[in-house]
């Protein structure tokens, strides 16, 4: 890899364009983002799929080592798999790490706004999702790893891998 | 005279009518009677999610820790009752939309609520859910109480529907233990 701040803000743009391109779909706006800067060949997959197959194939990294190669320009996808559903997957968004949370939502049986209050410090994500009914899974790098599951116990469970060939 | 007969014959018909009825009735029963056995009873499930709830005692206030207390107000009890219509389990937790409802404005900090207990109608402890309940937003938990035996249920089935990325989910099962008198987790689950 040459520069790193060009590195940097190439993945930031790549993740920018992933993210208006796919706005209702996780593994596409994940699969543009592989295929502009790993593999111009990469093989389309669902979610689901694309964690069996990272965990077969990508090196395994822990979210801190994820957000350090991240700010080197390197991609680094993150995901869980729902059994019997679809599974999110997600991409670190290079920059700062900022607050999770922070955000509002409906809450219908009180008929109130809700809002999530931070409890730390996290990555910032690219994020899209199918389903737009949570304000955490939509994510241009203004939102943090772990607000698609915006819950501890569930992103204890989310896992992170690079490309074998970024070590 | 002939209004007599149209009174008699309007009452035959009403008994006919009558007769026709009870006899539908009695054949359908049979039918559901021959059909059972053979299929076997149906089994007991009780949703949760489908009794009506009521207040916190002051003497159920005794069985909860200090961090309910601000709670209190808002948390609900459900009876889980046997076939016998007795109470044998009590899911007590805070309830989410009376809470927040009672907050002033129109914009409310989340807050997180005590996960749902689950006692004996005496006030022992058997069991917690690894949420509130009915809802702890934005996810919501369909509680089932079902296998049972001896009146008793031996296992709950925990259902989360949640927006988040974790999606719709089956949560694995709490079974009953009774050497320890208590639910307890079934990392197997199940997935229905």
């Amino acid at each position: 890899m040459g520069d790193p701040a060009a590195a940097v803000a190439q993945l930031k743009a790549a993740c920018d364009r992933a993210y208006d391109n796919n706005l209702h779909s996780c593994s596409n706006a994940v699969y543009d983002l592989i295929k502009e800067l790993v593999n111009p060949g990469e093989t389309y997959r669902q979610a689901n799929e694309f964690i069996d197959y990272w965990d077969e194939n990508w090196k395994s990294v822990s979210l801190e080592e994820g957000f350090g190669l991240a700010n080197r320009g390197i991609v680094v996808v993150g995901g869980l798999k729902v059994l019997g559903g679809h599974g999110h997957v997600i991409a670190i968004y290079p920059g700062t790490k900022i607050p999770n949370g922070g955000y509002q939502y409906f809450y219908k049986p009180a008929n109130k706004y809700l809002t999530l209050k931070p409890t730390g410090t996290y990555p910032r994500a690219l994020s899209t999702s199918i389903s737009t009914t949570w304000p955490g899974t939509m994510s241009k790098g203004d939102k943090t790893v772990w607000d698609p599951w915006a819950k501890d116990e569930a992103f204890s469970n989310v896992e992170f891998w690079a490309p074998p060939a970024s070590f | 005279m002939r209004s007599s007969e149209a009174s008699l014959r309007g009452v035959q018909h009403l008994i006919h009518g009558r007769v026709r009825a009870f006899l539908y009735i009695a054949v359908g029963l049979c039918a559901l009677g021959l059909s059972w056995p053979a299929a076997g009873a149906p089994p007991r499930k009780v949703v949760a999610n489908s009794i009506r709830s009521s207040p916190l005692t002051a003497a159920q206030q005794k069985w909860l820790p200090a961090e309910w207390k601000p709670f209190f107000a808002y948390t609900r009890v459900f009876s889980i009752r046997n076939s016998k219509h007795a109470s044998i389990v009590l899911l007590v937790s805070p309830n989410a939309p009376r809470y927040y409802r009672a907050q002033p404005g129109n914009s409310v900090a989340q807050v997180q609520l005590p996960h749902a207990l689950l006692f004996t109608p005496e006030g022992e402890a058997i069991g917690s859910l690894p949420s509130a309940f009915p809802d702890d937003p934005p996810a919501e938990l369909r509680v089932t109480f079902t296998d049972w035996k001896a009146d008793f249920p031996q296992r709950i089935e925990l259902f989360e529907t949640d927006p988040r990325a974790s999606g719709n989910r089956a949560l694995p099962d709490l079974v009953w233990d009774a050497s320890r008198k208590i639910f307890v987790t079934n990392q197997e689950g199940h997935h229905g």
